[in-house]
Parts: C-alpha cells; sequence; structure tokens
C-alpha cells in the first residue's frame, strides 16, 4: 500500500522554546483510513499537523506526502496544501469572509481553479456538508456548530487526499458531533484519509481503524484501536475513560 | 451595528444588486449637493424614507432612529452657522439676545443658509441609511471590488469587517468573566477591570491574526484574498424608481 502521507523522524523546536516539541516523530497515513490522534496536551499533536502540509519547517527528516518529499519552494507548498487540508478547532481562527460562499471559495481559487470549477466545488462542498442553505447567511450569524461544518466545507472544496482536523470535534454537541462524523465518514468511503486529533477516546475505539499515540514529541504507538486499548500501559498515559471500562456503546461506527 | 446589520440582511432587497442601490444613493446624494436647496433635501429625506420603508419593508423605526443620530449631529454643527457671537451689540440682525458681555444674534440670511446646509446633509444622510440598511457589508464590498478599488482596500475591509465580530464576542466573554469575579462593582474598579479588558482584547486580536494568517496559508493563501463574486438580481423598477427620484428633485429644485 502506499502512503498519503508520512512524517519520517521529524525533530522541531519552537524559536525560543527550551525543549524541542517533536523528537523523532514517525506516522504513516494510507488511503481511506480513520485515524486518531492521541496524547495529552503539549505532546506535540499540533505541531505535527501542522508539519503536513508546510507551516512549520522541521530541522530534522523528512514529510512525505503521496510519496513526494515536501519541499518548500513555492510550487511545493502549493502542492502539499493541496493534497492536505487541515481543520482547526476553533472555526472562528478560519473563516475570514462574512459571506459563507466566498469563504469557501477561498482554497479552490488558490489551486488555480476557474470561476465556473470553483462554483461548482463550493456547491459540492456544501452539500457534502450539508450547509447548502447558509450560503447566503453571514458568517457571524452562524451557531457554533454550523460555522464547524462551514470551515470544514472551505478545506474540503479544495478536495485533498488527506484531511487533518485538530479538536475538530471539541466542544460541539452529540448531534452536531455526529453530523461532523457523518462527514468523515463520506470522505472516507470517497477513499480519502481522514485523521482526528483527539481527547475523545470513545471517539478513537470506536470510529478510529488506526490509533496513533503521542507523548513527548514522539509517536510512541500506531496500531488498531483494539491493540492500543488492550495495552494496559496506555491506560495511565492517556487517562481514565470508557473504552477501558464494560458496556460499550458503538456511537461512532461508520454507516 | 447589530441593528444595521440585522436589517441589511434581512430586508426584501437584499438579493438586488448593490450597484442598482447604490446608484439610487449616489444620485440622490449629487442632486441634494448640485441643486442645493432646502426641499431638495427634505424631498430627497421623504424619498429614502419611504423607499426603505415600503420598498425594503425595513421598520420605520430603524429608519427614524439612524436617522435622528445623524441629525442631532448636523443640528449642533449648524448651530454655529445660525448663531454670531460678539462683544458689542450686532447690527442688522432678526434677533439678538445678551448673556453678560456677549450678544448671540442671527440673521435672516444666516437662518436661510443653516437650514439649507441642514437639508442637504440630512438628504444625504438619508440616501446612504438607504443603502446600508438594504445592502449588507459583504456586498458593498462586492460592489467596491466592482469599482475595481485597490485589491489591498477590499482585503482589509473584508478581514476587519469580519473581526468586529469575532472580537465583539470576546469582549462579551471576558467582560462576562470579569462581571462574575465582581470586576464592575464599583466605578474605580470598573475602570480597572475596562483597562485590563482592553489590553487583554488587543492581545487576542493579535493571536487571532496569526492564528488566521496559519489557517489562510492552510488553504494555500498565495497573494491576494481571492474569492468568488455573488450572485445578485437585478430590479427592473430600479430604473423607473430612479426615473421618478431624479425628475422630482429637479422639479423642486428648480420650481420651487
Amino acid at each position: 500500500m502506499n502512503a498519503v502521507l508520512e512524517w519520517d523522524n521529524l525533530y522541531f523546536t519552537f524559536p525560543g522554546a527550551a525543549a524541542p516539541a517533536l523528537r523523532g516523530a514517525t506516522l504513516r497515513l494510507e488511503r481511506g483510513q480513520r485515524v486518531a490522534l492521541l496524547g495529552r496536551n503539549g505532546a506535540g499533536k499540533s505541531t505535527l499537523l501542522l508539519q503536513a502540509n508546510g507551516i512549520l519547517r522541521p530541522s530534522s527528516g523528512e514529510v512525505r506526502v503521496g510519496g513526494t518529499p515536501l519541499g518548500f519552494s513555492r510550487r511545493g507548498l502549493i502542492a502539499a496544501r493541496r493534497q492536505v487540508g487541515l481543520v482547526f478547532q476553533n472555526p472562528d481562527d478560519q473563516l475570514f469572509s462574512a459571506s459563507v460562499a466566498q469563504d469557501i471559495s477561498f482554497g479552490p481559487l488558490n489551486l488555480g481553479l476557474s470561476v465556473g470549477e470553483t462554483r461548482q466545488r463550493v456547491a459540492t462542498a456544501a452539500a457534502l456538508c450539508e450547509i447548502a442553505d447558509l450560503l447566503d447567511r453571514p458568517t457571524h450569524a452562524l451557531s457554533g456548530g454550523q460555522k464547524t461544518r462551514v470551515a470544514l466545507a472551505g478545506v474540503l472544496a479544495m478536495e485533498p487526499q488527506v484531511i487533518l482536523a485538530d479538536e475538530a470535534t471539541a466542544g460541539l454537541d452529540p448531534w452536531m458531533r455526529q453530523q461532523v462524523f457523518a462527514i468523515f465518514n463520506r470522505l472516507v468511503a470517497q477513499g480519502t484519509t481522514v485523521l482526528l486529533a483527539t481527547h475523545d477516546l470513545d471517539v478513537a475505539h470506536h470510529w478510529a481503524d488506526l490509533v496513533a499515540v503521542m507523548d513527548a514529541g514522539r509517536v510512541i504507538v500506531a496500531a488498531p484501536p483494539k491493540q492500543v486499548f488492550g495495552d494496559p500501559t496506555l491506560r495511565d498515559l492517556l487517562g481514565p475513560s470508557s473504552p477501558w471500562a464494560a458496556g460499550e456503546v458503538d456511537t461512532y461506527a461508520p454507516r | 451595528m447589530h441593528l444595521i446589520d440585522r436589517h441589511a440582511y434581512s430586508n426584501r432587497l437584499r438579493r438586488v444588486d448593490p450597484a442598482q442601490k447604490g446608484g439610487l444613493a449616489v444620485l440622490t446624494i449629487l442632486l441634494c449637493l448640485l441643486l442645493d436647496r432646502p426641499t431638495v433635501g427634505l424631498l430627497a429625506v421623504a424619498w429614502m424614507l419611504a423607499l426603505t420603508t415600503l420598498w425594503a419593508q425595513v421598520p420605520p423605526l430603524a429608519f427614524g432612529r439612524a436617522l435622528l443620530a445623524e441629525g442631532l449631529f448636523l443640528l449642533l454643527s449648524v448651530v454655529g452657522v445660525a448663531l454670531s457671537v460678539s462683544l458689542g451689540q450686532p447690527a442688522a440682525t432678526a434677533a439678538a439676545w445678551r448673556i453678560g458681555p456677549l450678544w448671540f444674534s442671527t440673521s435672516s440670511e444666516a437662518l436661510a443658509l443653516a437650514l439649507r446646509l441642514l437639508s442637504r446633509a440630512l438628504g444625504c444622510a438619508a440616501a446612504l441609511n438607504f443603502l446600508i440598511l438594504t445592502t449588507p457589508l459583504t456586498d458593498l464590498i462586492e460592489l467596491l471590488r466592482r469599482l475595481r478599488v485597490p485589491e489591498t482596500l477590499i482585503e482589509l475591509m473584508t478581514i476587519i469587517y469580519r473581526a468586529i465580530f469575532v472580537l465583539l464576542e470576546s469582549l462579551d466573554r471576558m467582560r462576562t468573566a470579569q462581571d462574575a469575579r465582581l470586576g464592575y462593582r464599583d466605578a474605580r474598579r470598573a475602570m480597572r477591570s475596562a483597562a485590563l479588558l482592553g489590553s487583554q482584547l488587543f492581545l487576542d486580536a493579535y493571536r487571532r491574526s496569526k492564528r488566521l494568517q496559519i489557517t489562510l496559508e492552510s488553504r494555500g493563501l498565495d497573494g491576494p484574498l481571492r474569492v468568488i463574486a455573488l450572485d445578485y438580481t437585478s430590479d427592473r423598477r430600479v430604473w423607473w424608481i430612479g426615473a421618478a427620484l431624479v425628475a422630482s428633485l429637479m422639479l423642486a429644485g428648480v420650481a420651487l
């Protein structure tokens, strides 16, 4: 199987920081995978994601997107951002336009698509995220869950191979969260890889095919959930939560 | 701000091309300035009130409140034109009052001039009220983009308009958090809390701008902020309304 995205032995220190944020992080994602990235606060999850499309540049190691090493030239960055889409926790950080339709059109136009193609992409992404009725509403009149889906549509309109979502479902009510997972599952069915960085161990247990656990700047495990949650040593790292308890409810199963 | 914004997004002319609405407003402003007569200004106010309330279905109160606020400012500024102040008793005046050593006087010319200024400015203000109450800022920005206003200005307007609402939310949250810890229980503490809030909001805005930069770059930011144009409908009645508006204002300017 070809990896769609690989982090290969990455080292990175934030300017002015005493300790490195990444110390030899390695992870490999395949096509159509559902991935949960776990790890305590400060383990390096967000830093790892920001390496994937060249926002941050590793001091050593390599990121490969679709088998090609990520280049930091203008063309290299555009290629990486075309294939790797990042969704952040707070949609207000991403939505820059008061017009929902115009906000979603930003990414596709940056890829150099024509206005006609862009309109098509906006409509497709809006349908996928079930926000077609919000396209001409002002951004500031949307609810939190609606904003999350608009932000997601803005990334999906670029049709990336990999979606990296940093805590994108945190703070949403169970209904909204289920809607976001429905979108993720649709994407996975189309062959897109979806990675969700999360603290929600339930999600990792029931939704993911691959669970990666980060600690102190390294990926210490990347394995199927059964294996990860069968390992009692990880319980101490990740904290108490229901996957270790009896009586599981299959809320996040793909449908 | 919220009031104007709400009407701008929900009025009946929301879908009408901003160029048409902007055209009507600009025509009115031009005629008010060129014809420069009290009747023209007042007639323009009546026209704009009618268009905003009857055509766009914006409640008259919203239009009235905006115009009242503007009118008060204008009134204050034309007081200086209507009244003159002198140390000695002025000659040839319509009326004069003495307060201490000062004489306040007014003449019929000064009053006429003040009325002309006031009505002209009110007419222009009413035209702008019509525009902002029927056209959301996103559409006005779109109109400016079509008029080839420099890209940088358009980007600034886009981001600032969005930031206003994001920062208002931040402000609200911070204020509630301070209030919950008795930050506003007396005047001294309120001053201190407000000062802290101001500096925190500045930091918040700065951090947000950095995060926005990251998210925009992630979506392939490469030069100007490009977005698709919005769709509008063109309303044929605008031409008739425009014609009637120009004819009546001209008539008022020439005949009366």
